[in-house]
């Protein structure tokens, strides 16, 4: 390690060991918890509708933005949850405990369309976006989507996510 | 604890605070990074491209985000870096960090190499009871500078390795799991549905590479499904089970 620092191991084991439980010469994934809005946050987004993409294309609804005015593009990281059913159909990626990373499929895992939730960011904002794209014209897509809800986890690190 | 180290976040008193709280505790690793960087690929015979050497000697799982003025990316936008697109794209091995090309334009995205062997097992003591503490406003703390940061004063939560002001990702437990009848189950007892990282790995070459499988969770268990098939049995999975609940 360096010439200063702090280096701790877990109890019982020798410092010279390795295998630090922290070590000051790394840095870490840190979450600011004096933000407003707070940058680790859950909420819930209920769809009030079934939207549906044209013939071959693709709808887009932003479904939530939140602020961390960092100026730099962050790290992200979340995880959604079904919080509701809704209108879709049960089946084992929909259920209570059903939850996904980065990433929340809203469909079967069909090729022929694309039901998701996806997450951006810019140097002021996090954005959540639904998208439903009609990949080969085969209208109409298999969920519907009115009042599922989806509860979502997300961090966003003070660490930068983009250069 | 018999001995050791323990910091709370700020305001947590550390002898209620629950386990989540922590910032620093001596039975845990905290997640920390030994490298980092920004890609740049472009189009080209799909093969992968080494973006970063680690020189670790072990192989590191890794978070990434791609840049959405990027080709292939969901968003697409001029101005977003994406955390959904397509982070399979890219593993890890013993000495490096690679990213596959796209079929057209450029990829472009940062990545952060994590210093935790995973294929060594941590197995987690009991878990604290996981309520939570009152926070109470403190004019205590603690901040640890990264090298290289000279002020402690910083408002750039970037300079500090530890603050406690801070939240840390603190690791409950990290290791293997095989699938068997279609998925796997990982057992982690921690009382609610926690966060996590997960990997598959390949034994020739040995590399890891991040996936993105829908899961199920509650208070003591992890279960991962295939989206669109069950997993094959045998397939290994390397996983990270972080102390945060997903929901309160």
């Amino acid at each position: 390690m360096a010439t200063y620092g702090i280096l701790v191991t877990p109890e019982g084991t020798p410092v010279k060991a390795g295998r630090p439980t922290y070590d000051s010469t790394k840095p870490s994934l840190l979450v600011d918890l004096n933000r407003t809005p707070p940058m680790t946050q859950v909420f819930t987004y209920t769809f009030p509708d079934n939207p549906q993409p044209s013939a071959g294309g693709t709808f887009q609804r932003n479904i939530k933005t939140i602020t961390h005015g960092y100026g730099y593009y962050p790290m992200v990281q979340w995880y959604g949850y079904l919080a509701n059913l809704g209108s879709a159909s049960a089946n084992r990626l929909f259920d209570a405990d059903t939850f996904q990373k980065n990433n929340f499929q809203v469909n079967t895992g069909s090729d022929f369309v694309g039901q998701y939730i996806f997450c951006t960011a810019d140097t002021n904002n996090v954005y959540f976006t639904y998208n439903a794209s009609d990949i080969f014209g085969s209208l109409p897509l298999p969920q519907n989507v009115t009042g599922m809800a989806v509860t979502i986890k997300v961090y966003i690190f003070a660490n930068t996510g983009l250069v | 604890m018999a001995k050791g180290v323990q910091i709370a976040q700020e305001g947590m008193d550390v002898k209620f605070a629950a386990d989540y709280n922590m910032e620093l505790d001596t039975r845990w690793p905290v997640v920390q990074v030994a490298g980092s960087g920004s890609y740049s690929v472009d189009a080209q015979v799909y093969k992968p491209i080494k973006v970063f050497d680690h020189n670790l000697g072990f192989v590191p799982p890794f978070i990434m985000t791609v840049d959405g003025r990027s080709e292939n990316t969901p968003g697409g936008t001029n101005t977003h870096v994406e955390t959904t697109a397509n982070v399979t794209a890219a593993y890890s091995d013993q000495t490096s960090f690679y990213v596959y090309p796209p079929a057209t334009g450029t990829n472009r995205g940062y990545f952060y190499i994590l210093n935790h062997d995973i294929m060594n097992q941590i197995i987690p003591p009991t878990p604290k009871d996981p309520s939570v503490a009152t926070p109470t406003k403190s004019k205590v703390g603690a901040r640890i500078l990264n090298q290289g940061s000279t002020d402690p004063n910083s408002s750039d939560m970037r300079s500090f390795s530890l603050d406690t002001d801070a939240k840390p990702m603190i690791i409950h437990m990290m290791g293997q799991a095989i699938a068997s009848s279609g998925s796997v189950v990982i057992t982690h007892n921690l009382g609610y549905r926690p966060s996590y990282m997960l990997f598959t790995a390949t034994a020739t070459p040995n590399t890891l590479q991040e996936v993105e499988n829908v899961m199920r969770a509650n208070g003591n268990t992890i279960s991962i499904f295939g989206a669109h098939a069950a997993i094959p049995d045998g397939q290994v999975f390397y996983y990270i089970i972080l102390k945060d609940p997903t929901l309160f």
